[in-house]
């Protein structure tokens, strides 16, 4: 069975309090059982020391005279036994009859306390003092050192014995007072327990509620630390830290969602309705073909889309393998500069490479020309024509800058940096024709992430749109 | 009917700009908002395809130009955009519909179909004259329950004269609204199509609806 915190608390604590209250009851009940006791005990001996003084030798004989004693320490009720030595009893209480208290051995001047159970059921509590009777008064004349010596060699037992039964009756009143009181303390402490473990818990309780309720559709949800024990604290700052990131992951997939959606469908439309129009008559092969080749255009688009999202959503992921290899720098820009040739040339447009042929860096070169290439690409689609692209490097004690740069782009500083955004395009449209996804620098950012690079974006006052990598050391 | 699509992916552009074309609308298209808008500046459109996210000028502010503007050019709005917000807010500025990308060709057709009533304040997909019913929903023109065997050109022509009946048209209107402004203007082909069409009605047992009025071109008279 699975209990909460507050059960728990509950259970231990009331058991903790359950144990204290039974050992600290045992406990009391011995002190006091014991000081009752002890205390009866006590007024028992001082009754026989009170009748030692009745009990004399005289003529040989052992006397106890009780007539002219005054009961104090010992009660009317009391039985009284004086044995003398060969166990002779000298003196039995009328109450006794015939029965002989059972006397232990003891030496003179010592004394010993002992239970006796009566044949009528009767505990009696008894002591037994032992001690040599002085010498009494003589009627005829003997030698008094005689005497004496008799007096002397005679040990006689006086045993006392009380009923017990008030004293068990003491006894058993404190103990169930004791158990009387343990029970209140235990309801009092149970309830207070209840009161204090709510107000503590309370605040506990709603947090673990609002979790257990937490609708990740309302990510925007932040739990209150007022109130919470400090212990919560950095688990409510944690959770909260995490609700915040899930928030703005969701919201970025919503974003991303909503984009792609909305980018997707643009084309998807054109493939439809070029099929569709491409079935309202009867063609010649020459116009089907014309017809198939557009819708082949087509999803090279909705596959550049597709594409770039897939390797955005990887280096978000961390699902990129990155190898990273040490290559110099200006045959891999060269490289990538005749690959865009044909394009510039359609638009009267040239790269120039203005890179230093010493240059290396040591980082993943698949996903780092991935990068270049997209900006070239973006410079010779939306550069002016008849314009020049440069593509620069330079390598210093501070890091390694590749900048591309073109004129013509026709955004301001700000419209620039809006362009980091995913699906957004400099001209806020699709007309460029060549499969421009509004996706580029979003990837070009996403590569920088993983290589640890940054990538710069700035337009200047000539109006060159300029985009470099730093790498740092 | 004379349409102008303004949508800036080329594909879709052109698609539909010959799927119209093929059925006999005259179509102007473009993928610039600004372009766009000196076409309405121009030109009398019928029906409006408009694509919000436009380069040069966007569709919103199209729209807000044509009807601060008071021209009567229904406006269908085409676009990606597919939440309640997007659309009430089209619909607000003065839009006439809203298609959301992707679409069929003939909810396209259709949707046009609505828009082209409207314009002419008709309740019902049918014109009727005489005997003469013409079915726009399915392009379709009947004399006397019989269907006349008419080319698109020659179907929105009686369709054009039949909406306007009684009043004169004259040879440019007729042409403005069969063909786009690229194509090259020649009033002999109106005059073609005129009398191909009373040869037409004339096979089916009509008397002679098209009247020609001297100097200001062609009129059709007739009861409702």
């Amino acid at each position: 069975m699975t209990l909460s915190l507050r059960q728990k608390m509950i259970l231990r604590v009331g058991l903790a309090v359950i144990l204290i209250l039974v050992i600290s009851g045992i406990i009391l009940n011995l002190f006091v059982s014991s000081d009752i006791q002890k205390g009866f005990d006590a007024r028992l001996l001082d009754g026989a020391r009170l009748l030692e003084s009745e009990v004399v030798v005289k003529c040989d004989s052992v006397v106890f005279d009780l007539t002219e004693f005054h009961l104090g320490s010992v009660a009317d009720k009391d039985l009284i036994q004086l044995t003398g030595p060969g166990k002779v009893i000298h003196f039995r209480s009328p109450e006794l009859q015939e029965m002989t208290l059972p006397v232990p051995a003891l030496s003179a001047g010592n004394w010993a306390f002992t239970n006796v159970h009566l044949d009528d059921g009767v505990h009696l509590r008894c002591v037994h003092l032992a001690f040599h009777p002085h010498l009494g008064d003589s009627d005829e004349e003997e030698d008094d050192t005689i005497s004496s010596a008799r007096a002397q060699d005679t040990l006689v037992i006086l045993t006392i014995g009380r009923n017990a039964h008030f004293l068990e009756q003491s006894i058993v009143r404190i103990r169930v007072i004791l158990i009387a009181v343990a029970v209140v303390t235990f309801i009092v402490l149970i309830l207070a327990l209840l009161a204090v473990i709510g107000a503590t818990l309370g605040p506990v309780e709603d947090l673990a509620q609002g979790i257990a309720g937490f609708d990740p559709g309302h990510s925007g949800k932040r739990f209150a630390i007022r109130g919470l024990p400090r212990e919560f604290y950095p688990v409510v700052d944690r959770l909260n830290d995490l609700l915040l990131r899930l928030q703005a992951t969701l919201d970025r997939e919503k974003t991303f969602s909503a984009d792609f959606s909305h980018e997707i469908r643009t084309p998807l439309a054109g493939l439809q309705s070029t099929l569709e129009v491409g079935l309202l008559k009867p063609r010649t092969p020459r116009e089907y073909e014309m017809i198939l080749q557009e819708c082949l255009g087509i999803s090279g688009s909705m596959q550049s889309i597709t594409q770039a999202m897939l390797t955005l959503k990887r280096l978000e992921y961390g699902a990129t393998t990155v190898e990273k290899t040490t290559f110099p720098v200006r045959g891999m820009i060269e490289d990538l500069a005749a690959e865009f040739t044909a394009p510039a040339r359609q638009k009267a447009m040239s790269i120039q490479l203005e890179v230093e042929s010493d240059m290396v860096l040591h980082t993943d070169r698949k996903l780092f020309e991935l990068a270049v290439r997209n900006i070239i690409d973006n410079a010779i689609s939306h550069g002016e024509a008849g314009s020049t692209v440069t593509i620069s490097g330079t390598q210093t004690a501070t890091g390694v800058y590749i900048e591309v740069a073109n004129p013509g782009c026709g955004l301001s500083r700000d419209e620039a940096q809006d362009l980091r955004a995913r699906f957004r395009r400099g001209d806020k449209s699709r007309a460029v024709e060549g499969g421009h996804t509004g996706l580029g620098l979003a990837l070009v950012d996403g590569i920088g992430k993983v290589l640890d690079f940054s990538v710069v974006i700035d337009v200047d006052a000539a109006g060159y749109y300029r985009i470099r990598f730093e790498f740092k050391p | 009917m004379r349409i102008l699509i303004i949508e800036d992916y080329p594909p879709l552009r052109n698609s539909l700009a010959k799927g119209l074309r093929e059925i006999g609308h005259a179509v102007d298209a473009t993928g610039d908002g600004e372009e766009g808008k000196w076409f309405l500046e121009e030109f009398d459109f019928d029906i409006l395809v408009l694509d919000l996210m436009l380069p040069g000028m966007d569709g919103l502010s199209i729209l807000k130009w044509l009807r601060r503007a008071k021209r009567p050019t229904r406006v269908l709005i085409l676009t990606a955009k597919d939440t309640v917000e997007d659309k009430v807010r089209g619909l607000d500025l003065g839009a006439d519909d809203y298609l959301v990308k992707p679409f069929a060709f003939a909810e396209l057709l259709a949707r046009i179909n609505v828009l082209a009533r409207r314009q002419n304040a008709l309740d019902e997909p049918t014109l009727q004259l005489g005997e003469l019913n013409i079915d726009t929903s399915n392009r379709l023109a009947r004399w006397a329950g019989n269907p006349l065997a008419l080319t698109p050109k020659e179907y929105y022509l009686l369709e054009l004269l039949v909406r306007r009946r009684g009043r004169i048209l004259s040879r440019d209107q007729i042409w403005n609204s069969l063909y786009d402004a690229n194509a090259e203007s020649n009033s002999n082909v109106i005059d073609v199509f005129i009398r191909s069409l009373r040869r037409k009605l004339e096979m089916a047992g009509a008397p002679p609806l098209i009247k020609t009025r001297r100097g200001f071109g062609y009129t059709i008279e007739g009861p409702s």
